[in-house]
C-alpha cells in the first residue's frame, strides 16, 4: 500500500511499526480507505491492526511527549485505540476543528479573494469620500 | 502537363531497400518509379522541386485507429487518411476496435470499399483475432484474410487467456498473418492510468506498472517460439520488454515489433499538468524505458516507428484524467518527432526510413517501402528543416488529442504520393480526393 518511489518526496518509509515511529514527535494514523481499495492489500483487519492499529503500548517507542494525530474519521479500535481517538496525548479533536478553519480559509483563497493590485483588494478606509 | 508523370528533382535519395542514399531525381510514370538517378531530363512531367529535402518511400503505419464504422465523430476513413498523407504516410493499417468490430469479412469489405472511395492514403484493415474483441473464440482468419485483411488483433484490449492466444497463434501459420499482441497484463494493470514510479505518486494516479507489459509480451514470445507462428508486438514501451524481444529474437524467432514516437521522445514527466492528451496506453514510461527502445530501435530489436494514431475527441479528453480515453493522433507530427532520433544520433537518416517504411511494408507482407524501378510509385518527400508551429485544429484529423499542440516542430512532409497520384503538397493540402 506504500506510494512507488515515496522515497523521492523526501520520506522515509516502513514497514515495521516499531521503526517507523520509534523517538518521533507526532504519531499520525490514518482510516484504511476501504472505498477506494480494489484487489488484495491486507489479509484482514484483525491481523492489520494487531500490527499496526495505534495503542498506548505501542506508542512507548514514540517520545515521552509525543502526540497522536489523525484526520478523521476513526475506525476505533482498528488503525487507532478508542482511549487515544479520545484522550491526551490523542489531538484527534483539536485537529478536525482546527481542518475546518484551514479547509474554509483555502476555499475562501481558491474561489477568489482579490489579489494585491486588484482594484477590489483597495477597499479604502472605511471613511466616506 | 500529365497527371501521370512526376519529376521530382534535386533531392537526397533515400531508398533503404537498395542501400541508397544519394542526391537525385525521382521520376514516376503511370504509377510506377520509372527511373532513379542524377540530373534526369524528363520532358513534360510536373516537376516537383526536393532541394534540400528528402525522397523516400512513402511511410508505411503498421498501427492506426481510423473509428470508422461507429465513431465518426472522432474520425473516419477519409479524414484519417488525409491526415496520414499530411504526414507522409502513403499507407496505413487500422486496428479492428470499430463498432461494430472488425471481425467479419463483411466488415474488412466495408473498410477496403470506403478506402477506395475516400481515402488518399493506402487502408489495410487489420481484423480482431477474436470475436467482438472477447478475448475467447477465435475469428474466421482464412475467411478475412481473403476479404483482405492484413493481420490479426484485439489491440486495445490483452487476450489473456494464454490458451486462447496459443491456438490463435497456431491457427495463424494457416494463413500466413501476423498476431499483434497488445501486451498489458490486466490484472497487473488493475486499473492504472499513469507509469507506476515517482510521477504516479507524485499525481496522486493509479500507477500502472511496467512489469504489467514485460509479463504478457514475455508470455506472448514464449508463445510465438512455442508455436512458430509470426508475432508482432504493437507499441512497445518497457525497458524489459525490449529486453525479452532482443533475447528472443536471438534465438531465431519469428517476432518482429514496433515502437510509436511518443514511447521514443516523452517521459511521463509530460503528465505532470495532468494533460490528458499525453495519456496513452501503454503509459508514457521512464526515461530508462525510452532509452532502452531507442537502442531496441537502432539496433533492430524493434524493426519500425508505427504511430498507433488513435483520436478522441475535445468532450471526451476534456475530463479528469482517470476518466478520459487513452490515446493520442499521431500522423502529423510524426515525422518531426522521430527526426530527434537522427538529431540525437541514434539514426541516419536512411535507417530512419527504413523504419518507416520499408520494414513495415516487410512485416505487413505489402508493396512498398522501396524506390526500385517498376515499384508501385508511393513516394514522400521531406524537409527536414523546416520549422512549423503544429496547430491540430489547421490538421486533417477530427480530433485534437496531441501532445505536440501549439509547439514548434522541426521536420514536415512537404509532399506526398500514392500510387503515382500526388496526393499532399503542404502549400496546397490535400488534394486528392
Amino acid at each position: 500500500m506504500i506510494p512507488a518511489a515515496i522515497e523521492t518526496l523526501g520520506v522515509k518509509a516502513f514497514t515495521s511499526l516499531r521503526e517507523a515511529i520509534d523517538g518521533v514527535d507526532v504519531v499520525m494514523a490514518l482510516r484504511i480507505q476501504n472505498e477506494r481499495l480494489t484487489g488484495t492489500y491486507l489479509p484482514s483487519v484483525r491481523e492489520y491492526s494487531a500490527t499496526y492499529g495505534i495503542d498506548r503500548e505501542k506508542l512507548k517507542f514514540a517520545k515521552d511527549d509525543a502526540i497522536v494525530m489523525h484526520p478523521g474519521p476513526v475506525n476505533r479500535g482498528v488503525e487507532l485505540s478508542h482511549d487515544l481517538t479520545d484522550h491526551r496525548p490523542g489531538v484527534i479533536l483539536d485537529q478536525v476543528r482546527n481542518g475546518v478553519a484551514i479547509r474554509m480559509a483555502v476555499l475562501y483563497l481558491l474561489s477568489g479573494r482579490p489579489q494585491e493590485g486588484d482594484p477590489r483588494f483597495d477597499l479604502g478606509s472605511g471613511e466616506e469620500k | 502537363v500529365s497527371e501521370q508523370r512526376i519529376w521530382i528533382r534535386g533531392g537526397r535519395v533515400l531508398d533503404p531497400a537498395a542501400e541508397r542514399d544519394e542526391p537525385g531525381d525521382v521520376l514516376i510514370e503511370d504509377g510506377v518509379i520509372v527511373a532513379v538517378g542524377a540530373q534526369l531530363d524528363a520532358g513534360d512531367a510536373e516537376v516537383i522541386d526536393a532541394k534540400g529535402a528528402w525522397i523516400a518511400p512513402g511511410f508505411i503505419d503498421l498501427h492506426t485507429h481510423l473509428r470508422e464504422p461507429g465513431q465518426e465523430y472522432k474520425e473516419d476513413i477519409a479524414s484519417g487518411g488525409r491526415s496520414a498523407v499530411a504526414g507522409g504516410f502513403a499507407a496505413v493499417a487500422c486496428m479492428a476496435n470499430t463498432h461494430p468490430v472488425n471481425d467479419d469479412p463483411a466488415m474488412t469489405d466495408f473498410i477496403i470499399d470506403r478506402a477506395k472511395q475516400d481515402s488518399p492514403a493506402r487502408v489495410y484493415p487489420i481484423a480482431a483475432a477474436t470475436r467482438g474483441l472477447k478475448g475467447a473464440e477465435m475469428t474466421e482468419m482464412s475467411a478475412l484474410v481473403d476479404a483482405g485483411a492484413v493481420a490479426f488483433s484485439d489491440d486495445g484490449k490483452t487476450i489473456m487467456d494464454g490458451g486462447v492466444m496459443r491456438r490463435i497463434l497456431e491457427y495463424s501459420k494457416t494463413v500466413g498473418s501476423p498476431v499483434i499482441t497488445h501486451g498489458e497484463d490486466l490484472h497487473l494493470v488493475a486499473g492504472g492510468v499513469v507509469n507506476e514510479g515517482p510521477v504516479s505518486t507524485k499525481l496522486g494516479l493509479p500507477g500502472n506498472p511496467a512489469v504489467a507489459e514485460d509479463v504478457l509480451v514475455s508470455r506472448d514470445l514464449m508463445l510465438a517460439e512455442m508455436t512458430g507462428a509470426h508475432l508482432h508486438v504493437a507499441h512497445v514501451s518497457t525497458k524489459g520488454a525490449v529486453a525479452a524481444i532482443r533475447q528472443t529474437r536471438d534465438r531465431g524467432v519469428h517476432v518482429t515489433a514496433e515502437v510509436t514516437p511518443h514511447h521514443l521522445t516523452l517521459t511521463d514527466e509530460a503528465l505532470l499538468g495532468y494533460n490528458t492528451n499525453a495519456k496513452v496506453a501503454p503509459p508514457l514510461r521512464s526515461a530508462a524505458d525510452v532509452i532502452a527502445c531507442r537502442e531496441g530501435l537502432a539496433d533492430g530489436t524493434i524493426d519500425a516507428i508505427a504511430t498507433d494514431h488513435a483520436p478522441h475527441a475535445v468532450h471526451e479528453k476534456d475530463l479528469e484524467f482517470t476518466e478520459a480515453p487513452p490515446g493520442m493522433i499521431g500522423f502529423e507530427t510524426a515525422f518531426p518527432v522521430v527526426l530527434d532520433l537522427v538529431r540525437g544520433g541514434d539514426l541516419s537518416p536512411l535507417e530512419l526510413m527504413r523504419r518507416l517504411s520499408t520494414n513495415s511494408a516487410k512485416i505487413l507482407d505489402r508493396p512498398g517501402g522501396s524506390l526500385a524501378i517498376g515499384a508501385a510509385a508511393d513516394v514522400v518527400i521531406l524537409d527536414p528543416d523546416r520549422s512549423w508551429t503544429y496547430d491540430p485544429a489547421k490538421g486533417y484529423s477530427k480530433s485534437r488529442n496531441s501532445p505536440w499542440a501549439g509547439q514548434t516542430l522541426t521536420g514536415r512532409a512537404i509532399a506526398t504520393i500514392v500510387g503515382g497520384w500526388l496526393v499532399y503538397d503542404v502549400e496546397r493540402g490535400v488534394l486528392y480526393p
